[in-house]
């Protein structure tokens, strides 16, 4: 990590005055207030001849950066086993290993010797020869330590050109920084005055540099295009980690806002938590549960916290793409599923097996493109003509079921006889097993996925042959309105409100109730009071949804009759536009719920 | 000299941690201690060594230890090694 010098960069800022805002993606919570500091990674080394006479020199001055990056390194893990924990600062014990190892720094200062080039030079071409032998290797865990070499070369490099991090802390007010991408060891190293929140170009939610800001409870906003080129150095930034927004050049009145936004957040959260250990029951005695939807393991802590009453739907594609371009073996799915299980007990977990869509997976691991994607070989199509790569999964689900209260659900169901298959897979991995001699639980419920249209008018012969439904709203509308949300052209006819959606919705929840079975709802529909109340009075049993979402439903919950719920319901699915049904239920509600759930409402 | 031949038995094999474990081990002895995978033979007490044998899980390798110390080095090795450097897996 370098700082660019702020005056190279100023040039252009007194014509910018204005206040711009730029949308990423929040990974992080909070509001942080600062300064702009571009940070780049280095990219350019160059060769510069030395003379014989200036060798010791150059020796010398490798030999300090050693030394400093060494002391860097063993700072850094004292810092980060505080702050985040033993099994993330060992990695710097390593990196620590490697600045001190002789074959690795000899290699250097013979190279400056023999070549009489520049120190960086020097440790540049070494570097990239010790790269270029991890790029030899079969095992790809084994073959990305060479992201370590990389990792301690740039602390060294830093080093020898003199910009260290030290410099930072001499910085007199509150800093914001912004950059390209970071890797986990620049974000711990953010722990730290006058650093208060960071925003880059890339990087995933699911990214170490994402987990770690979280877990350093730092804003972040992640993915914003072109955000070093749009944003000058000392520009006043505010980095808005609820929202995922950048907002620069505010107003001294918005930054005021801003801080309050913090207050007012923090209180009103307070307030909903309030109810974390009461029940979701209606006035009139009708309990429903709220459960989480989870997609990485370190959500588990806000499951918990906001009360979630089991883990709803688990997307496990998110292990793929932690994993990618590797596929998770099995011992990797078992661990998770084992690990969520035991964190939610003793309440239930629902896995849902791989939904990679064709775009997702295609390219990497099946080499394929198709035409029509969403309509493709996805989900449970594709993993049942990947049998290899489904059998990891559902034996690894399988022994988990004999270690935690899991439950399975196939995604992308569209006929009773695609689910026939899954379940005689299922059946036949449970022959393996046994005769492997390895536990799983025999009574391992499964469940479905109700996301096609098909399925959703055949719910009551599903029903017979699953043991719950789950409705997927996304792809439910999506589906059945032939409409991609993601395109602006046509997105305003996407609607969770159409009647022909309450419609289908409705014939699945009787059709579970008739069968006896289970139906929860894991869409974002589940987690909007309004669509809430409508749900609620069709008789959904379970909502699941974003863990932070859970208080403000249960508090509706706790606040409506389900009898009235029951009649909103009816009333609403003889309307004939999705807006009549808004307007109808808005006003309904708006004399029912606490007063501050009114304005809540659109 | 004493030579012992180990599996490495832990999921990630010889990666960064478990490399770091055991340059520590091995620095705590006197003896001169090496490490062979097929022909390819390295310090045991640089982890830069270690990382380049590439050593993943199912690997046979060959600790070689000459010295005063020998014999506790080597079993001291196989230890760290046979408890998978006190991973889970």
């Amino acid at each position: 990590m370098t700082v660019i010098e702020p005056k190279q960069r100023k040039a252009s800022r007194d014509v910018r005055a204005e206040i711009r805002t730029y949308k990423g993606t929040a990974v992080s919570p909070g509001v942080a207030i600062g300064r702009a500091l571009i940070v780049e990674q280095i990219t350019s080394v160059f060769r510069v001849p030395i003379k014989e006479a200036d060798i010791p020199h150059e020796i010398q001055r490798f030999e300090q950066a050693l030394e400093r990056t060494r002391a860097d390194l063993t700072d850094l893990k004292q810092t980060v086993s505080r702050s985040i924990g033993e099994e993330y600062a060992s990695i710097f014990d390593a990196h620590a290993m490697i600045a001190s190892d002789p074959a690795f720094a000899d290699k250097v200062v013979q190279k400056i010797e023999l070549d009489r080039v520049n120190a960086e030079w020097a440790l540049h071409e070494v570097q990239e020869e010790l790269e270029a032998r991890f790029e030899t290797f079969d095992n790809e865990y084994l073959r990305d330590r060479g992201e370590d070499i990389k990792d301690v070369g740039m602390s060294l490099l830093n080093n020898l050109q003199g910009l260290s991090r030290h410099e930072l802390s001499e910085i007199d007010h509150d800093v914001i920084i912004l950059a390209d991408d970071l890797t986990p060891s620049d974000a711990v190293h953010f722990n730290q005055k006058p650093i208060v929140g960071f925003a880059t170009e890339t990087g995933g939610r699911t990214s170490h540099t994402s987990i770690i800001a979280k877990s350093l409870f730092m804003p972040a906003v992640i993915g914003v295009p072109r955000l070093t080129q749009v944003i000058d150095n000392e520009e006043m930034v505010i980095i808005d980690g609820y929202e995922g927004t950048v907002v620069v050049n505010p107003s001294e009145a918005l930054i005021e806002e801003y801080r309050s936004k913090v207050t007012r957040h923090e209180e009103y959260e307070k307030e909903l938590l309030g109810n974390r250990d009461e029940p979701a029951v209606t006035r009139d005695g009708r309990k429903v549960s709220l459960q989480a939807n989870i997609e990485l393991i370190e959500e588990m802590a806000d499951a918990k916290k906001y009360g979630a009453e089991g883990v709803g739907l688990y997307r496990s594609e998110f292990l793929y793409i932690a994993t990618s371009p590797r596929l998770p073996d099995e011992d990797e799915h078992f661990e998770i599923y084992r690990k969520i299980a035991q964190d939610i007990e003793p309440n239930w977990a629902v896995i849902r097996t791989f939904d990679l869509g064709g775009k997702k997976l295609a390219k990497e691991v099946m080499g394929s493109k198709e035409d029509n994607p969403v309509l493709g070989l996805r989900a449970l199509r594709l993993c049942m003509r990947h049998r290899e790569m489904f059998r990891v999964q559902l034996r690894a689900l399988l022994r988990a079921s004999a270690h935690g209260r899991i439950k399975i659900m196939f995604p992308l169901v569209s006929s009773i006889q695609e689910l026939r298959q899954a379940k005689a897979f299922v059946k036949e991995i449970k022959a393996e097993l046994d005769a492997e001699g390895i536990a799983y639980n025999p009574e391992l419920e499964i469940g479905i996925m109700i996301e096609v249209p098909s399925a959703a008018m055949t719910a009551d012969i599903l029903a017979t042959e699953s043991d719950f439904f789950a409705i997927g709203t996304n792809d439910l509308i999506q589906y059945s309105l032939a409409i991609d949300r993601n395109n602006e052209l046509v997105s305003y006819l996407y609607e969770p409100l159409h009647p022909g959606i309450l419609r289908l919705v409705k014939f699945v929840i009787d059709s579970g109730r008739q069968a006896g079975i289970p139906v929860s709802m894991c869409g974002e529909m589940a987690a909007d009071p309004l669509y809430a109340t409508i749900l609620l009075g069709l008789g959904l049993d379970i909502f699941s949804m974003n863990p932070s979402s859970i208080p403000m439903i249960k508090e509706v919950t706790r606040s409506l009759r389900y009898r009235d719920c029951r009649r909103i319901a009816t009333q609403a699915l003889q309307k004939k536009t999705a807006q009549e049904i808004e307007e109808f239920v808005i006003e309904s509600l708006a004399m029912k719920l606490p007063s501050g759930f009114a304005t809540r409402l659109r | 000299m004493i030579t012992k031949e180990i599996e490495i038995q832990n999921k990630l094999g010889l990666h960064a941690r478990a490399a770091a474990k055991l340059v520590h081990m091995a620095a705590r002895f006197k003896s001169d201690i090496k490490v062979r995978k097929g022909t390819e033979e390295v310090d045991a007490k640089s982890i830069l060594g270690i990382l380049l044998l590439a050593a993943g899980p199912g690997t046979r390798i060959s600790v070689i230890a000459n010295g005063e110390d020998e014999g506790e080095a080597v079993s001291s090795i196989e230890q760290l090694i046979d408890s998978r450097f006190d991973e889970a897996e």
